[in-house]
C-alpha cells in the first residue's frame, strides 16, 4: 500500500526524520510508537502534504504513485487519510457541509458522480453508527465546542465517510477516556477491510490492546529503531523507550 | 466650485429644479442647494471621511438624468424572485411604473414612489418628515444630504397607519442603468421614507444593482441616497438593505428613530469595486426601544467599503446591538466606525458592538474604530473589534479532506460570513444570499446553517 524509503524531512533548519524505511501492506495494520520528539507526527503530517515540512530527500509511495509530489487534495484523491491529533476548529461551516464538499470533491476527483443531499445524508447516518454520533453535533460548526472525545470520534468518521485506502491516524487516542477509546477502537475495526491499510500513531499501548496491529515499529530520534509484531508494543510498556534504545544502540554498535 | 462635479450639480440644478416632482417642495429644495453650494462635499478631512474620499468620482461631470432612463429587458437577478412581495423598480432614480407591482393593501397603507406623493400636492406630515433629518444642513458633513434634498426625483413612501401589519413584504429596488455607450457619468438622487405608526410593522428591502456587469468598462455612476425611516412606540421594521454596484460610488445616509419599544431589526449586505459608504444613525428616543444592527461587507480591486453605525441612546432601558464584518480582497479596503452614545437619561441600557475583518488580499486593509460615549449610569456596554487573515492550518486541514486549495480557501471566507448571515434572519433572501455571499455558496446549504 504504502512505501517509504530513506526519508529525511527537516522543519526548518532541523532535520526531524534521519531516513525513515517504512512498508505497510494492503489491508494491513501498522502502528508507529515512539518517544516525544522521536518524529511519529512529522511523519504523519509529510505523508499528509501538510505545510511547514522540507523533505530533504527519501521517497514514498502510495500504490506505486510518488507521494511526495502531491497536493494534499490529490494525495487525499489518491486514498490517503490523516486523522489529525488535534483537529481544528471551524465555526461556520457545519461538519455536515464539510463532509458532503469533502466527498463530493474526491468523488469528482475519481469522475463519480457527486451525491445528492439524500444519499448522501443517508450514508452519513449509516457510517455514523460506527462511532455513535448524534446527528446534532454534525450541524454544528466543524468541531466546534466538541470535547476532546468527540473530536476525535469526528475524525473517524470522516474517515469513515471518505473511505480512504491508507490511513493514518496521528495520536487518535490522545486525551480519551476508557468508554470513547473503546468507541474509536470499534470504530477503526468496523473500517478494517482486505483493500484498506492503517498506520496508527501512538504513544501507549492502550489503543493497540483494542486494535490489534499487524506490526510494531519504534521510531526514536527520527528512524526506525526496530520492528515486530504486538508484542514489541507490549515490551514498551514493559520497559519503556529508553531500554529499548539502549539495546538498539548494543546491537546497532555491535554491527558496527 | 472647483470640482466639475461641483459645476455639473449647479448647471443640473438650474436646469432641472422646475421639473423636479413636488412644485410645494421647489423652495426647500432651493435652500438646501444654497447650503450645499456653501459647504461642498465632505472630504477627507473630516473624519468621518478620512478613508472614503469621494473627490475621485466628484472629478467627474456627472449627469443627473433628467428624464426617465428605459429599464433593461430583463431585471437581473431579482433579490426575491419567486417570493410574493410587492415591488417598486427605479432605474436612474427615475420610478418604473412598468416594473413595478403593488397588490391590495389593508386600509390607510400608502405605498408609492415618492414622485408621485410630492406631485399629489403640498403634506405636511410629509414635509416634516423630509426635514426630520439628524444630518440636515448645518452638519459639516451634510453636503450630500443636501444635495440629495435639493435633486432627489423619487424613492420609496411608504407610511403604515397604527396598529396595521403589513403581511407581504416591500421591496425597493434601484437599479443602475447600463450607460449609453459614450454617455456622461451618471448621478441618481434617491431618498427613500419609510413611516410606521404606532404598533405597525413592516419588512422592507432596500435594494440597489447594476445592470452593468463588473469590470464591463462602463462610465463610472455615483448613487446619493437618504433613507428615513421613523417607528412610533411599538412600531416593528425589518429592514433589509442590499448593495451590489461594482462599478458605481454608493454614497449613503439612513437615519431611524424609533419610538417607545420599538424593534429595529436592520441588516446590509454590500459588495463594491468602488466606493461605498454607509451610514446609519440610530436614535433611540422611547423607553426600551431596541435596535439591532447588521451587516456584511466586502470590498475587491482597489474598493473602499465603509460602515458607519451610530447608535444613540436618549431613553432608560433602550438597547442597541451592532454587528459587522468585513471581507476585503485584493487591495481593498474596509472601514468601520461604530459609535455607541448613552445620554444621561438612559439609565439601564445596553449596547454591544462587534467588528471583525477577513483580509483576503495581501494588499487589503481594513480599519475599525469603536467608540462608547456613556454619560449614565447602571449601563451594560461591550465591544470588540479584530482583523485578521485566513488561518492556514484550517486551510490545510480542508485540503487534507479533498478540498483544493481555492474551494478551501473560499470555504472559509464562508465560514467567516456565516456568523453574520445568521444574524440576517430573512428567509426570503435565504437563496440570493446563498448566491452571493463571499466565498460562494454551498451546495449542501440546506444541510447544515438553518
Amino acid at each position: 500500500m504504502i512505501e517509504i524509503r530513506q526519508l529525511q524531512v527537516a522543519v526548518g533548519e532541523q532535520l526531524i526524520l534521519r531516513g525513515v524505511d517504512l512498508e505497510v501492506g494492503a489491508g494491513e495494520v501498522h502502528a508507529v510508537m515512539g518517544p516525544n520528539g522521536s518524529g511519529k507526527s512529522t511523519l504523519a503530517h509529510v505523508l499528509a502534504g501538510m505545510p511547514g515540512y522540507t523533505v530533504r530527500s527519501g521517497q514514498a509511495q502510495l500504490r506505486g504513485v510518488d507521494l511526495l509530489s502531491m497536493e494534499p487534495e490529490e494525495r487525499a484523491a489518491a486514498g490517503l487519510f490523516l486523522g489529525f491529533q488535534y483537529p481544528v476548529e471551524i465555526p461556520g461551516i457545519s461538519n455536515l457541509q464539510l463532509l458532503k464538499e469533502a466527498l463530493n470533491a474526491l468523488r469528482l476527483r475519481r469522475s463519480e458522480k457527486p451525491l445528492d443531499a439524500v444519499e448522501f445524508l443517508a450514508l452519513v447516518r449509516k457510517r455514523g453508527r460506527f462511532v455513535r454520533m448524534p446527528e446534532e453535533l454534525l450541524r454544528r460548526g466543524v468541531n466546534e465546542g466538541f470535547s476532546g472525545g468527540e473530536k476525535k470520534r469526528n475524525e473517524i468518521l470522516q474517515m469513515a465517510v471518505l473511505e480512504p485506502r491508507l490511513a493514518i491516524l496521528d495520536e487518535t487516542d490522545s486525551g480519551l477516556d476508557v468508554d470513547a477509546l473503546r468507541i474509536v477502537a470499534e470504530g477503526i475495526n468496523a473500517l478494517r477491510t482486505p483493500g484498506r491499510s492503517f498506520l496508527l500513531i501512538t504513544h501507549y499501548q492502550r489503543l493497540l490492546q483494542h486494535v490489534e496491529p499487524d506490526r510494531v515499529h519504534i521510531l526514536s530520534n527520527g528512524r526506525i529503531l526496530c520492528s515486530g509484531g504486538p508484542e514489541l508494543a507490549r515490551a514498551v510498556e514493559e520497559q519503556g523507550y529508553e531500554q529499548l534504545e539502549e539495546e538498539a544502540s548494543v546491537d546497532v554498535g555491535s554491527v558496527a | 466650485m472647483s470640482a466639475p462635479a461641483l459645476q455639473a450639480f449647479d448647471r443640473a440644478f438650474q436646469a432641472l429644479h422646475r421639473r423636479l416632482p413636488g412644485a410645494w417642495f421647489r423652495e426647500r429644495r432651493a435652500t438646501a442647494f444654497r447650503y450645499f453650494q456653501e459647504a461642498g462635499f465632505p472630504g477627507p478631512e473630516l473624519e468621518g471621511w478620512r478613508y472614503t474620499d469621494p473627490r475621485a468620482w466628484l472629478r467627474l461631470e456627472l449627469e443627473p438624468a433628467a428624464v426617465p432612463v428605459a429599464a433593461p429587458p430583463v431585471l437581473p437577478d431579482a433579490p426575491l424572485e419567486g417570493r410574493e412581495h410587492d415591488v417598486l423598480v427605479f432605474v436612474g432614480g427615475h420610478y418604473c411604473a412598468a416594473r413595478s407591482r403593488v397588490g391590495a393593501l389593508p386600509p390607510g397603507v400608502r405605498l408609492a414612489p415618492l414622485c408621485q406623493v410630492l406631485d399629489a400636492g403640498r403634506d405636511e406630515i410629509l414635509a416634516q418628515a423630509l426635514d426630520d433629518l439628524p444630518f440636515v444642513e448645518g452638519g459639516a458633513d451634510a453636503g450630500f444630504s443636501a444635495l440629495n434634498t435639493a435633486l432627489f426625483n423619487s424613492g420609496l413612501f411608504l407610511r403604515v397607519p397604527d396598529g396595521v401589519r403589513l403581511e407581504r413584504p416591500v421591496h425597493v429596488w434601484h437599479l443602475e442603468p447600463e450607460a449609453a455607450a459614450g454617455g456622461p457619468p451618471r448621478c441618481a438622487h434617491v431618498r427613500n421614507l419609510c413611516l410606521l405608526g404606532r404598533g405597525a410593522a413592516a419588512c422592507v428591502y432596500e435594494s440597489y444593482s447594476s445592470a452593468a456587469a463588473p469590470g464591463s468598462g462602463a462610465p463610472k455612476s455615483l448613487v446619493n441616497s437618504v433613507t428615513q425611516l421613523r417607528l412610533e412606540d411599538a412600531a416593528e421594521l425589518r429592514h433589509c438593505k442590499l448593495l451590489r454596484c461594482d462599478a458605481a460610488a454608493h454614497l449613503s445616509y439612513s437615519c431611524a428613530q424609533l419610538g417607545t419599544r420599538a424593534h429595529l431589526h436592520s441588516c446590509y449586505f454590500g459588495r463594491t469595486e468602488a466606493l461605498a459608504r454607509n451610514e446609519l444613525q440610530v436614535r433611540l428616543l422611547g423607553r426600551a426601544a431596541r435596535a439591532e444592527l447588521n451587516g456584511l461587507y466586502s470590498a475587491a480591486g482597489n474598493g473602499r467599503h465603509a460602515c458607519l453605525a451610530m447608535v444613540r441612546h436618549l431613553q432608560r432601558e433602550t438597547r442597541g446591538d451592532a454587528f459587522y464584518r468585513g471581507i476585503l480582497y485584493g487591495a481593498a479596503h474596509g472601514i468601520f466606525h461604530g459609535a455607541v452614545h448613552i445620554e444621561e437619561h438612559a439609565a439601564h441600557s445596553e449596547a454591544t458592538q462587534s467588528n471583525a475583518n477577513l483580509l483576503i488580499g495581501e494588499r487589503s486593509r481594513a480599519y475599525t474604530r469603536p467608540e462608547l460615549h456613556i454619560h449614565a449610569d447602571e449601563v451594560q456596554c461591550r465591544h470588540g473589534a479584530t482583523v485578521g487573515r485566513l488561518d492556514d492550518a484550517s486551510a490545510a486541514y480542508l485540503q487534507s479532506r479533498g478540498l483544493d486549495a481555492v474551494r478551501a480557501r473560499a470555504l472559509l471566507v464562508r465560514a467567516f460570513a456565516a456568523e453574520a448571515m445568521e444574524r440576517f434572519r430573512f428567509p426570503d433572501l435565504q437563496d440570493w444570499l446563498e448566491r452571493h455571499v463571499p466565498g460562494g455558496g454551498l451546495s449542501s446549504g440546506a444541510l447544515g446553517i438553518a
